[in-house]
């Protein structure tokens, strides 16, 4: 761009030097509603404080979802050695089902409560916990809205599948590629009027990460961000 | 607040949240996070994104804190932060569709955004007679940034090649040429003497 000084000479008075007071007024900017200024204050203190921890509600959630998937797999691998022993006198089978019950909300939300330890370990994948089903985040503006959404999501809890057939490859794209260690909850969205695939989770620098593919684009990443 | 850490200036409260006092952080934060979201909402002209935007830079400050220098006034230095970060979110959004902002709406000021949209964000309703965002859309990022820092943010021109890091000479024809093509923009034919649409 061609934007040399066309600036008076040194000494000259320049005309333009003070404030233009006509659109100082017309760019005025109305102060931030008490709430919203508190929201962006405690969310910068907190992210400056420990980086590297969890600090949003939904990040509370997520790593709940992280710990209960974990909690889960070890369980279903335990419960299959004790189904291939069933003549183990030492393991009642109640004793068994209570021990891989998930106890928190988040534990619901990520997997059905399994009726008996048979169910369970049919219904959990031994090579590793699935991320957790967010469902359809709906339409949002900004990544303010999108945390918002994905929040929202684990406090609703486990939705049904919704892949669209468009959005499976980004679904299955490999974590360690987009910077996580491991995608614990996926969404889909519409980000500012773009159909996103939404993968969340931690980094390997511990931050917990949004990632938004677009599924028309070769998943091409649209946005990543720190949830 | 009983304790006087409201009583300390900004360079002070600074050293005191660089040196871990987390209270004195969010004293800090709140008491700039108007002025960085003007400059923001202003540069990016678009409420959701100037608000990420502000999250982005109140993070930037809070993280950056420890490296002021105290070389410059802790505002000017404020403003760099705010303007990086406004900076950033339009380049983000220039690789996605602007959200309410297709090309009709942006031909016409945005005025085909919904009403209950506007109505939500108070510079919108402020703005709704002039439509500032729409004039300020017209002018090219950086003088955008120039005047909203001259004229909004009350920086003198030394304080604004510092923010932006340009030399003084080119801020002062980026004020000069933004504050004409802002005012031609907004309907002041009177003030046209930069390009058209503030194209180089």
């Amino acid at each position: 761009m061609t934007d040399e000084p066309r600036a008076p000479e040194a000494g000259t008075p320049d005309p333009g030097a003070g404030r233009d007071q006509r659109l100082a007024s017309l760019l005025e900017v109305p102060a931030l509603d008490e709430a919203t200024r508190r929201r962006l204050v405690r969310t910068a203190a907190e992210r400056a404080a420990s980086p590297a921890v969890s600090t949003s509600r939904s990040m509370g959630r997520l790593g709940a979802a992280v710990g209960v998937a974990a909690a889960l797999l070890v369980g279903a691998v335990v419960g299959a050695v004790v189904v291939t022993r069933p003549s183990d006198p030492e393991t009642p089978s109640a004793a068994r089902a209570s021990s891989t019950e998930p106890t928190t909300a988040a534990a619901e939300a990520a997997a059905p409560a399994p009726q008996s330890a048979d169910d369970e370990v049919s219904a959990q994948d031994p090579s590793g916990a699935p991320p957790q089903e967010l469902g359809d985040l709906g339409a949002v503006r900004g990544i303010g809205e999108l945390r918002a959404a994905i929040s929202a999501g684990f406090e609703q809890g486990a939705a049904a599948e919704q892949a669209t057939a468009d959005s499976l490859p980004c679904r299955q794209q490999q974590a360690g590629l987009l910077g996580f260690v491991v995608v614990s909850a996926i969404g889909e969205a519409q980000l500012d009027g773009l159909p996103v695939v939404v993968l969340v989770g931690p980094s390997p620098t511990g931050e917990d990460l949004v990632v938004a593919l677009d599924p028309a684009r070769g998943c091409e990443i649209v946005r990543r961000v720190t949830l | 607040l009983a304790d006087g850490r409201t009583e300390l200036s900004d360079e002070q409260l600074a050293a005191v949240a660089a040196g871990g006092d987390g209270r004195a952080m969010e004293l800090l934060l709140a008491r700039h996070a108007d002025r960085v979201h003007a400059v923001c909402r202003r540069i990016v002209t678009h409420p959701e994104d100037a608000l990420d935007a502000t999250q982005e830079a109140l993070i930037a400050i809070a993280r950056g804190v420890g490296r002021f220098d105290g070389r410059s006034r802790f505002t000017t230095w404020i403003y760099r932060v705010a303007t990086n970060a406004a900076l950033d979110e339009l380049r983000r959004r220039k690789r996605r569709p602007v959200p309410g902002i297709s090309k009709d709406a942006a031909s016409d000021g945005g005025s085909s955004r919904q009403a209950g949209e506007r109505a939500a964000d108070p510079t919108e309703q402020v703005d709704a007679r002039l439509d500032v965002d729409a004039a300020l859309r017209e002018i090219p990022d950086e003088f955008r940034a120039a005047v909203v820092l001259r004229d909004l943010a009350d920086l003198d021109y030394a304080e604004i090649a510092e923010a932006l890091d340009i030399p003084l000479g080119t801020v002062k024809s980026r004020v000069a040429r933004g504050r004409a093509a802002l005012r031609a923009a907004l309907g002041n034919p009177e003030a046209v003497t930069g390009r058209p649409n503030g194209q180089p």
